[in-house]
């Protein structure tokens, strides 16, 4: 059976995000949608795994915007609808987002942003409770993953009580955390809804809105009132003269920390699962006769400023301390808090350390993660440099997010700006106009993300004659976030499971891109030969170009094996090219120039044969 | 009591498999367990940390201080050293990956070991690598450590004993290769033969 359907009083070990699923399926939720992205990517991935045999809907969706307005649509509807994204997807469905505020839902509606402190797999580390100040929606964050569960399962009903999105924030240690879940009853989706039409409460045009804006800010207070009565906050030791207010996955740290130092007895703890607004009398009836209080959460002071408003409002005197001694860049750590408590409070406890001294450590290289062994992009890559190199030509990359971003790294350092999903294609439009015409425009794109964003600012550059060359890496699968199906993927991306494949080149082709090309870049010699008359074209026409380097992730779809390759040593003339210039991590130095196959990385997909200027590298057939 | 465990090696060397089986094994022995893992972009061949904490109480994802560190990797080991207390049990794969970068140079062999011996008296290489390619089947070197680990029963303390790892083990869908299952062994005999 699967892990998501375990009967109820089960207990079972979950993933924060799958604890997520389970509390949607444990609120009858019909219609789910998300786009990957980490650290969010398997809650739909275990929904969709599970949506035919509970009779739910549940798909992936070409962008977070998307994936927010068609749940939305559905909570309009009367259906239960869950929409999932990574923090800065959030940025990407904001629209939707703030106007869906003013309209409301009719049946419960949770928005999942699963947030990720420290940078593992992101561009930045925005805190998106923010966005519920912004916006008038309540944001609430689970400390474990069976809050995240039990959270998700009270939001359905609070969104519906108020008729009013909400958003269960997540971080990468909720979302990425495996720990002892115990089930609640799942319960029968209702997948079908019906419409009541109402312009005045539904159509948001300057008329109606001023309405709207009214009656949200009457909800906000409602709202506000009600977050009073949440059951997930709770006061720990009422009364105390020292009082720490831990939001999140704050009070995990706080609580185990407090706990292994028998202090536990010394403070009130004021536990928040509503990190906006906060409980304001429940924070009150706590400070009133307080001397200190510290403030402990993960990511901006969004509880802080909070706390010091009601604080200022009521007039109340005591120290308040938050980011000013807990470091607010990265993740918590015991140690961060444990250093905070003692600033705070001023009291001794012993901080655990990872300080080490070694002068070994020094030595140890970094190790960032790199192309697979047998990847598509790096010959990709490859002949991009030789053909440049070839025809003298500067350029500028204008490069985006997934897999194909390693290449800012060595031996390639061919990525030159990073901004957001689509930016490649985007800033091109810019650095193509302004740039001289001796620079050429590059944009690198991947396939997922051209679907996602890479649309618009291509139509872009065709209506507005921007001269520059797009280079999509189409390895036919979300790759980086763990190989989701996307519209040019073999897979269904939805739980009807109907395969609709819209190739890129056709989407190219129709946007005007005349000079639209596809080719293996496992044969480096014709992709060279192809960027050669791309390059050539953008420069002498002044007109946007495509080329497309279709083959699978070999993580996804492994190559056929032709045989294993081996190293001629007689013919290695020690150029370097394969180990120092293509650089897969199957070929090294065995330590005097001769280059040598890892074997135990190798997986023979030949593609370093065309690389080797002797054809030293050679397939040796099987028998 | 809390037993904190540190899994570090290279994105790819099956990290979180290893994780997934003791924390099962904790849940079939009635224990509490907290698994924080790396997924996404590290997992494509950068340095990878895995915290798994057992015990009746666990909260915090997070560790300062490892009681065990399984390290799939020499360089990974040593890169983590902070995690290493006097008294930590270090479990080590005995065999150096080069960072893949152009012209990278890492210290010896020698030097990586002398560290952590002076970091940690309860230090154990294995030659996980060697013995998974002897198997035929280098993807299974961590499950050469765990069958080391297994073998010195280093999770009884804690209340995981053998018998729930085993269990664990085999409703995994990595008990199906035959090559798992032979590496897991190697990695018993070894750990019973030190005594």
């Amino acid at each position: 059976m699967h892990k998501l359907l375990l009967p109820e009083g089960s207990k079972a070990l979950m993933l924060g995000n799958e604890a997520i699923a389970r509390g949607a399926l444990e609120s009858g939720v019909g219609f789910a949608s998300a786009y990957p992205g980490t650290p969010s990517s398997e809650i739909i991935e275990s929904l969709l795994e599970v949506a035919k045999e509970v009779g739910m809907y549940v798909e992936w969706s070409v962008n977070e915007k998307v994936a927010y307005e068609a749940a939305y649509a559905a909570a309009l509807c009367g259906v239960r609808s869950l929409v999932a994204m990574k923090h800065v997807g959030l940025n990407v469905a904001s629209d939707p987002l703030m106007t869906s505020a003013y309209i409301g839902v009719e049946a419960g509606f949770v928005v999942v942003t699963a947030d990720d402190p420290n940078m593992h797999s992101s561009q930045n580390e925005q805190d998106n409770r923010w966005y519920g100040l912004h916006a008038y929606i309540p944001v609430f964050e689970p400390s474990t993953p069976q809050e995240a569960k039990d959270l998700t399962v009270f939001l359905y009903d609070f969104s519906e009580k108020h008729k009013h999105p909400v958003i269960l924030r997540s971080v990468t240690r909720v979302s990425h955390t495996h720990s002892v879940v115990t089930l609640g009853r799942i319960v029968k989706p209702k997948t079908k809804g019906f419409f009541v039409k109402n312009p005045k409460e539904r159509v948001a045009i300057p008329q109606y809105a001023r309405e709207m804006k009214k009656k949200l800010l009457v909800k906000w207070r409602n709202i506000c009132n009600d977050i009073e009565k949440n059951p997930f906050n709770k006061v720990i030791n009422s009364g105390m003269k020292n009082v720490i207010i831990a939001s999140g996955v704050g009070f995990s740290y706080v609580y185990e920390l407090l706990k292994t130092h028998n202090v536990l007895d010394k403070f009130t703890i004021v536990k928040l699962s509503s990190a906006v607004p906060v409980p304001r009398e429940a924070i009150l009836n706590e400070l009133g006769n307080a001397e200190k209080a510290l403030i402990v959460e993960e990511g901006d002071p969004v509880v802080e400023y909070q706390v010091k408003v009601i604080v200022a409002e009521e007039k109340v005197g005591l120290e308040i301390y938050g980011k000013n001694v807990i470091e607010p860049m990265g993740e918590l750590s015991l140690f961060k808090v444990a250093e905070g408590v003692k600033k705070a409070f001023n009291i001794e406890i012993e901080t655990p350390t990872r300080d080490f001294q070694e002068d070994v450590l020094e030595k140890i290289p970094h190790r960032p993660p790199t192309l697979c062994p047998g990847c598509p992009y790096r010959p990709l890559y490859y002949a991009l440099k030789l053909t440049l190199a070839k025809l003298k030509v500067e350029a500028v990359f204008s490069g985006d997010i997934g897999c194909y971003t390693l290449g800012v790294n060595k031996p390639f350092e061919m990525h030159d700006t990073v901004v957001d999903m689509g930016a490649s294609i985007g800033l091109a439009n810019g650095f193509s106009h302004v740039l001289d015409e001796k620079t050429l425009t590059i944009a690198f794109i991947g396939d997922s993300t051209f679907y996602h964003a890479g649309i618009p600012p291509l139509l872009n550059a065709v209506v507005n004659n921007a001269p520059f060359l797009t280079v999509v890496f189409d390895n036919e699968t979300t790759a980086m976030t763990g190989f989701q199906p996307h519209p040019g993927s073999d897979k269904p991306t939805s739980s009807l499971n109907v395969n609709v494949r819209v190739p890129i080149e056709n989407i190219a082709m129709a946007l005007g891109v005349a000079e639209t090309y596809v080719v293996d870049p496992y044969s480096i010699g014709e992709t060279e030969a192809i960027l050669e008359k791309l390059i050539k074209y953008v420069i002498s026409e002044r007109k946007p170009a495509v080329l497309i380097a279709r083959r699978p992730c070999v993580l996804y779809k492994p190559p056929l094996k032709h045989g294993v390759m081996v190293v001629e040593e007689a013919e290695c003339i020690k150029c370097r090219l394969c180990y120092d210039f293509f650089s897969c991590p199957a070929i090294v130095n065995r330590g005097d120039g001769v280059a040598e196959i890892v074997k135990n990385l190798c997986i023979d997909c030949g593609a370093c044969v065309e690389v080797c200027p002797t054809r030293a590298i050679k397939v040796v057939k099987n028998d | 009591m809390i037993k904190n465990i540190l899994i570090c090696g290279i994105g790819g060397q099956g990290q979180l498999t290893l994780a997934k089986i003791i924390g099962d094994a904790s849940l079939k022995c009635g224990r509490n367990v907290v698994i924080a893992e790396t997924r996404g972009l590290s997992q494509r061949g950068g340095s990878v940390a895995v915290y798994v904490k057992i015990g009746d109480e666990v909260y915090a994802p997070l560790f300062e201080k490892a009681d065990i560190m399984l390290a799939l990797e020499l360089i990974e080991a040593v890169r983590n050293i902070g995690f290493i207390a006097k008294n930590t049990l270090a479990i080590v794969n005995n065999d150096i990956i080069k960072p893949n970068i152009p012209g990278v140079k890492v210290p010896s062999k020698e030097e990586l070991i002398e560290a952590l011996r002076k970091a940690t008296s309860k230090l154990f290489l294995v030659n996980a690598t060697y013995e998974a390619l002897k198997i035929g089947s280098p993807k299974s070197l961590n499950m050469v450590i765990l069958g080391f680990l297994t073998g010195l029963n280093a999770l009884a303390d804690v209340g995981v004993d053998r018998e729930c790892i085993m269990e664990a083990f085999k409703s995994s869908k990595y008990y199906r290769f035959r090559e798992n299952i032979e590496a897991f062994n190697v990695g018993e005999k070894l750990a019973e033969n030190i005594d």
